[in-house]
């Protein structure tokens, strides 16, 4: 009776030590003072950080990247609100049948997506840089926002809106004291996983940005030399993705 | 405690933390009995029907079935069947292979499974819902072949928690009648848990009501509605008139003008009547109380006359309409009286 | 009467034009990104590449070459993507299973930290494994300090168990996700009552969880087996270099030679490769767990 109790609890351990350790790992090595992510730690201190926020490639990859995240985050979120006010006015069959279309983007492994993107802007002669990569993110992001978004509409009370209606509203004016305020948490959990699914890529931005984001940073430091500054990138990477991950959670669980 | 007893709990205990949600309580329940546990919401008495069918274990005591100790047994090793309140049908499944499911377990042969199924489908009408999926069922469908499922194992204990809550008024007054008649067709013991008194009363033989947590009387639902061990049995089996009063000397003080005579310890007590047994203008002599009328509801053949005493407390008086040669008005007084060998008197708490 | 029939049919039509404008942006994305780019791609896998560019032509040679050319490293990284995925379903269903079922109130706290780790950066995972197994790495550094080994293992690193490793903890969140979705939406009744006509634990798992989880199950699987099988940057910081994975080769033509058409029908070998290798997967799943 007592193993059958305690096995679960192991196993949950277990993997929740697997799924984390590594990342506590990386970020204990960007602190010390040594010159490689290995035990003893000489030391603990700030130094790598130091040496990143005085480097040229780290506030020009950082600014980049800021720019991808809150581009895509605001274009997916934005888009998918559009999508998923529109996919609510058809029937249910076509709007899943669209969603799952939409979700097909998904399936693609990031590196063909990448090379068909690079190849396809080439093409049509679209330069590489923030834009492209804006675009080329919105094929992931968008499909989990705009499911996220139609699956809170279906679940709204429709007969606040014809309340609204009923009172006298326009449309747009029920719209926006009605529907926003009830969805506005998803909108903004919504906002921040795309945000997090961008800063989380690198294979498609490798192919489509022109100069260097955080990700393409750390990417030509590991193939030059390993050293704990990767660690103070890395660090930085985690701490805004789990930041961002825990608000977004918070607001889209708000109400299921 | 009669040998035979088919279950017995002894001192059968569960804590969960510092709070108690059964007490140690001690039941034994006879072979082809309907037994049912009746209580409110929050009174133990689905976590002592879990504990019978080893859903949760007993912090303390002991669980006999025919004889055997299962209290440190898991379900899938007792001979107890369990219908759940939700059903718990699977939903990937057909009716069949819903009622299939625990004979497959067993290895039966196949032949031998789809006759049992077969008939059990016969037994709960379901014969033609055989191949139908467990999602596109009804309320009361589900609730047959929940029963089914449990049933074609031929448990010598059917655990039934609160199989009919989900039901409206009338399929719960169908289904009523199918489980008396499937309890006499088969002959089962069955435990039910509801909280629902007019079901407990038209279902079981036996009946032991439970309140925070123990069980505070036990017996047939006659004996519980004509002699409640207490004020809560009172209300809680049928409706009750609950009249407090005071007793010195062998004599209770209800009021300004209504004293009876009644032996026993000094002290605040109640009387307990029901609706029925109270009546208007009463013969001189009969313990009587002056009252106003609140409300009156006619039903037809009964007159239901809702009163309040000038102290606050509400009277509820059942009438024969054809009884009554005028109807008495809302606000007016009326006197209202009773025999006194029908009251129950219970010592306060 | 042609006066109402006439309005009614304007405002058909006038609620058609929003749904459709709502609409639009989404279909830009869709077509003019996704199905644009890709089917560019897979007209230049018929192309032909010369020294200095590619030229327009056909020529379906092109898939022959690749299959006749790559075969093995296909065949090899199918095979580390069925492991990969299967690792990490079974895995990631079991978390899933004891978060809703087993611990009770620890459940979510234990789910939520789980999905923190969803977004960690891709390279940063790959970095944090390559530090760990590497030679002057966290295990092996810690086993020479501690005195239990004298020289670094060597075996950590560079083969296929790290690659293994590191894409499973890469993926293991993204496959919790759809599967505890798919657990909270199965009654607990159904176990217990299992559990009551006689099924012991596996048993109700087999017969009662999985067949429920099935579709949630096999997304999880397709999406752990096409981001494995397509990843060409986890087989390059932690696999071994002798054998490298499909992807690998797949960037290696967008190297110095760039010849697309050869990448984009090798691209198009392992979208189809990765289908069929899925659809065997999905009916097998499906048979294997009908009900009896």
């Amino acid at each position: 009776m007592s193993g059958a109790w305690l096995l679960p609890r192991v196993y949950a351990l277990a993997v929740l030590a697997f799924l984390v350790l590594p990342l506590l790992l990386c970020v204990l090595f960007s602190f010390t003072t040594g010159n490689s992510a290995a035990f003893p730690i000489p030391s603990l201190g700030l130094g790598w950080y130091g040496r990143l926020a005085e480097s040229p490639q780290f506030r020009a990859a950082a600014w980049t990247t800021a720019q991808i995240t809150l581009g895509c985050g605001t274009a997916a979120t934005a888009i998918g609100l559009a999508t998923a006010l529109g996919l609510e006015r058809l029937s249910r069959r076509a709007a899943v049948l669209i969603l799952l279309t939409l979700c097909l983007p998904l399936m693609a492994p990031p590196l063909v997506l990448g090379l068909s993107l690079l190849t396809f802007f080439n093409f049509i002669g679209l330069k590489l840089g923030v834009t492209a990569t804006v675009l080329a993110h919105l094929l992931f992001t968008l499909p989990i926002v705009t499911s996220v978004l139609y699956a809170r509409l279906s679940t709204m009370d429709k007969a606040a809106l014809e309340a609204a209606r009923d009172l006298g509203a326009s449309p747009g004016r029920a719209f926006v004291t009605v529907t926003l305020p009830v969805i506005g948490p998803s909108l903004i959990g919504c906002m921040l996983i795309a945000m997090a699914l961008s800063l989380d890529d690198f294979v498609i931005a490798f192919f489509t940005t022109g100069s260097n984001t955080l990700s393409t940073l750390i990417w030509g430091m590991m193939r030059t030399t390993l050293n704990p500054g990767i660690n103070a990138v890395g660090s930085c990477i985690i701490a805004i993705s789990v930041v961002i991950t825990a608000v977004a959670f918070k607001f889209t669980r708000y109400r299921g | 405690m009669p040998p035979d007893a088919l279950l017995r709990l002894d001192g059968v205990t569960r804590r969960y933390g510092d709070h108690v949600a059964v007490a140690p309580t001690d039941l034994s329940i006879q072979a082809g009995d309907f037994f049912a546990i009746l209580g409110p919401s929050g009174c133990g008495k689905t976590t002592l029907l879990r504990m019978i069918g080893g859903f949760v274990a007993p912090s303390a005591g002991t669980v006999w079935i025919d004889g055997a100790d299962v209290t440190r047994l898991g379900p899938e090793r007792r001979p107890s069947g369990m219908v759940f309140q939700n059903y718990g049908l699977f939903q990937h499944m057909t009716v069949r292979q819903n009622i299939a499911y625990g004979l497959k377990l067993r290895r039966e042969p196949r032949a031998r499974i789809d006759a049992a199924v077969d008939e059990m489908m016969d037994l709960v009408h379901l014969r033609h819902l055989a191949d139908r999926p467990a999602p596109q069922l009804s309320g009361g469908q589900r609730q047959r072949v929940a029963l089914a499922r449990a049933l074609i194992l031929k448990p010598k204990v059917l655990l039934l928690d609160e199989p009919l809550a989900a039901l409206d008024l009338k399929l719960r007054k169908t289904m009523h009648g199918e489980l008396r008649a499937l309890h006499q067709a088969i002959g089962g013991t069955f435990i039910l848990v509801s909280h629902d008194q007019s079901e407990v009363m038209t279902l079981a033989d036996r009946v032991a009501v439970m309140d925070g947590g123990r069980i505070v009387q036990e017996g047939s639902p006659r004996d519980i509605y004509t002699k409640p061990a207490d004020a809560f049995v009172s209300t809680f089996i049928g409706e009750a008139n609950v009249i407090p009063g005071i007793r010195r000397g062998g004599r209770i003080d209800l009021g300004p003008d209504a004293r009876l005579d009644h032996a026993g310890r000094d002290g605040p007590v109640n009387i307990m009547l029901r609706p029925e047994q109270m009546e208007l203008d009463p013969p001189s002599g009969a313990p009587s109380l002056e009252a106003s009328v609140v409300d009156l509801i006619f039903l037809g053949p009964f007159t239901h006359l809702h009163c309040a005493l000038d102290d606050g407390v509400r009277l509820l008086v059942h009438l024969e309409s054809r009884k009554l040669a005028t109807f008495p008005a809302p606000g007016g007084r009326v006197r209202l009286g009773w025999n006194p060998s029908e009251q129950l008197v219970l010592d306060a708490p | 009467m042609g006066d109402g029939f006439g309005s009614r049919a304007f405002r058909f039509s006038s609620r058609h034009v929003v749904t459709v404008l709502l609409l639009a942006p989404a279909a830009a994305v869709f077509f003019g990104l996704f199905v644009a780019s890709l089917s560019f791609f897979f007209v230049q896998s018929f192309w032909k590449a010369t020294t200095f560019r590619v030229v327009p032509d056909f020529r379906p040679f092109n898939y022959v070459d690749v299959i006749a050319g790559y075969g093995g490293p296909l065949l090899r990284t199918l095979s580390m993507g069925l492991i990969v995925a299967s690792v990490t379903t079974m895995t990631a269903f079991f978390f899933a299973y004891v978060v809703r079922f087993s611990l009770g109130r620890f459940g979510p706290a234990a789910l939520l930290v789980a999905l923190t780790t969803l977004f960690g950066g891709y390279l940063v995972k790959i970095y944090a494994w390559r530090t760990i197994l590497g030679a002057d790495g966290i295990i092996n550094s810690a086993l020479l300090n501690l005195g239990l080994i004298d020289a670094p293992l060597p075996f950590l690193l560079f083969n296929l168990g790290a690659v293994v490793v590191t894409l499973t903890y890469y993926l293991l969140p993204l496959a919790i996700l759809p599967l505890y979705g798919a657990l909270s939406d199965i009654d607990e009744t159904e176990l217990a009552a299992a559990r009551d006509m006689g099924a012991g634990a596996l048993r109700t798992i087999l017969d009662i969880v999985l067949p429920q989880a099935r579709p949630a199950l096999m997304a999880s699987f397709a999406l752990c087996f096409l981001l494995a099988a397509g990843d060409y940057v986890t087989p390059a910081m932690v696999g071994s270099p002798g054998n490298a994975m499909f992807g690998n080769f797949i960037q290696s033509q967008f190297g110095l030679r760039m010849n697309t058409p050869s990448g984009a029908a090798m691209s198009f070998t392992l979208i189809a490769a990765c289908m069929i290798v899925l659809a065997a997967v999905g009916s097998g799943l499906r048979r294997w767990l009908q009900p009896r």
